[in-house]
């Protein structure tokens, strides 16, 4: 199809004897389109732990943190424990934040049961806070299993996202203050952004 | 094609008394036509989409969801078989690149918007351009400048865009969204 031309109706006086008046007229516009397109993009950068506010925390080895002391010498209880970890990150869309526990509590990494009057697994608080909201995933050692916690979040947002890592003093998996097995303990937290 | 247009004619004739003398007469006419002023902007050679890219993904760079880096269109394009019969104006008017499918306000250190600039080159000695002045939601007027061509003239309008960026600010990253889409329109007239 041979293309039309935008022609505007020439300006025309009507019938005149002699010269032209013309008025001032327009070709019909052409009109052109800039088109281009944004994927779902989410960043999350390397942990880093805020050593400056924090509590009994120990050697920090790119994504492995150390407690100093995980019990108090003397009586074996649980020692308060708190830092912040944070992460650089981006979401260009709406998503959630979902952070998990591998164990669900720090556990002696020899388990079996605990001897009498000992406990071998420490509950703790891992709180993240991300896009002005937070949420708290409590890891309560109960018995080993993975447990998460997921926030959504309505907007793109971008910044700084904070896990809080809480151990109360004299927390175990059992009674309050019961002292600790000696030995290794563990957990691994992971922390995903994505959609929703 | 120009079209000529002839006014009436105005024809008067001398009807004077039959002479039956044997001098010769003359009769003497006036004819008149006139050609108005018109402009005609032709057609687009190709597709009149301009897609944009950058050197990552799209419009972003994925390692910070930032404008990627050398924003640019798949080229030129052209519009064919233009004239003006007088002394012309031509003119351009681009609006910003808008996230189609994002609805409202997008949050702080974020833009829906994406400013560039058009230029209208081949009528007249100088391009005739379009800055677009989008904020992050893409809202704020465009700072056009035309261009007169003192001649009649017909041929090729060349139209380019460049100079891309993130409305609101360099810092800001863009919304996710399959379409941002911007419009750029082309003005021929008959000049004053």
């Amino acid at each position: 199809m041979a293309p039309v031309p935008h022609l505007f109706a020439a300006c025309i006086a009507g019938l005149m004897v002699q010269g032209v008046g013309a008025s001032a007229c327009a070709a019909a516009p052409v009109v052109l389109t800039a088109q281009g397109q944004t994927p779902k993009l989410c960043t999350l950068g390397e942990p880093q732990v805020n050593q400056g506010g924090a509590t009994n925390l120990g050697a920090v080895t790119g994504a492995s943190v150390d407690i100093a002391q995980l019990a108090e010498p003397t009586t074996l209880r649980t020692k308060a424990t708190a830092f912040d970890i944070n992460f650089d990150a981006v979401c260009n869309y709406v998503h959630k934040v979902t952070i998990s526990s591998d164990n669900g509590g720090l556990f002696r990494a020899t388990l079996g049961s605990p001897r009498p009057g000992f406990a071998n697994g420490v509950p703790y608080q891992a709180t993240v806070d991300w896009a002005d909201e937070e949420t708290v995933m409590l890891a309560p050692a109960a018995s080993v299993g993975q447990t998460s916690q997921t926030l959504t979040v309505g907007n793109p947002a971008a910044g700084t996202l904070t896990v809080k890592f809480r151990i109360d003093a004299g927390a175990s998996n059992g009674a309050a203050n019961t002292p600790l097995m000696a030995g290794p303990y563990r957990d691994t937290l992971r922390v995903t952004l994505g959609p929703q | 094609m120009l079209k000529l247009l002839i006014g009436s004619a105005l024809i008067a004739l001398a009807c004077p008394a039959v002479a039956l003398a044997a001098n010769p007469t003359s009769a003497t006419l006036t004819i008149n036509g006139s050609v108005s002023q018109a402009c005609s902007l032709g057609s687009v050679t190709g597709s009149s989409t301009f897609a944009v890219t950058t050197g990552g993904s799209g419009l972003i760079d994925t390692a910070t969801g930032l404008l990627g880096s050398n924003p640019q269109t798949d080229g030129n394009r052209t519009i064919t078989g233009s004239w003006c019969n007088t002394k012309s104006t031509i003119s351009v008017a681009a609006a910003p690149m808008v996230a189609q499918n994002f609805a409202g306000t997008p949050p702080s250190t974020f833009s829906k918007a994406v400013n560039y600039t058009a230029s209208v080159s081949g009528w007249a000695a100088s391009a005739a351009t379009s800055v677009t002045g989008g904020d992050a939601s893409g809202a704020g007027s465009s700072t056009n400048v035309a261009q007169t061509q003192t001649s009649p003239q017909a041929g090729d309008i060349t139209v380019a865009l460049s100079n891309f960026a993130t409305g609101g600010g360099a810092s800001n990253r863009l919304v996710a969204d399959p379409s941002y889409q911007g419009s750029i329109t082309v003005t021929l007239a008959v000049a004053p």
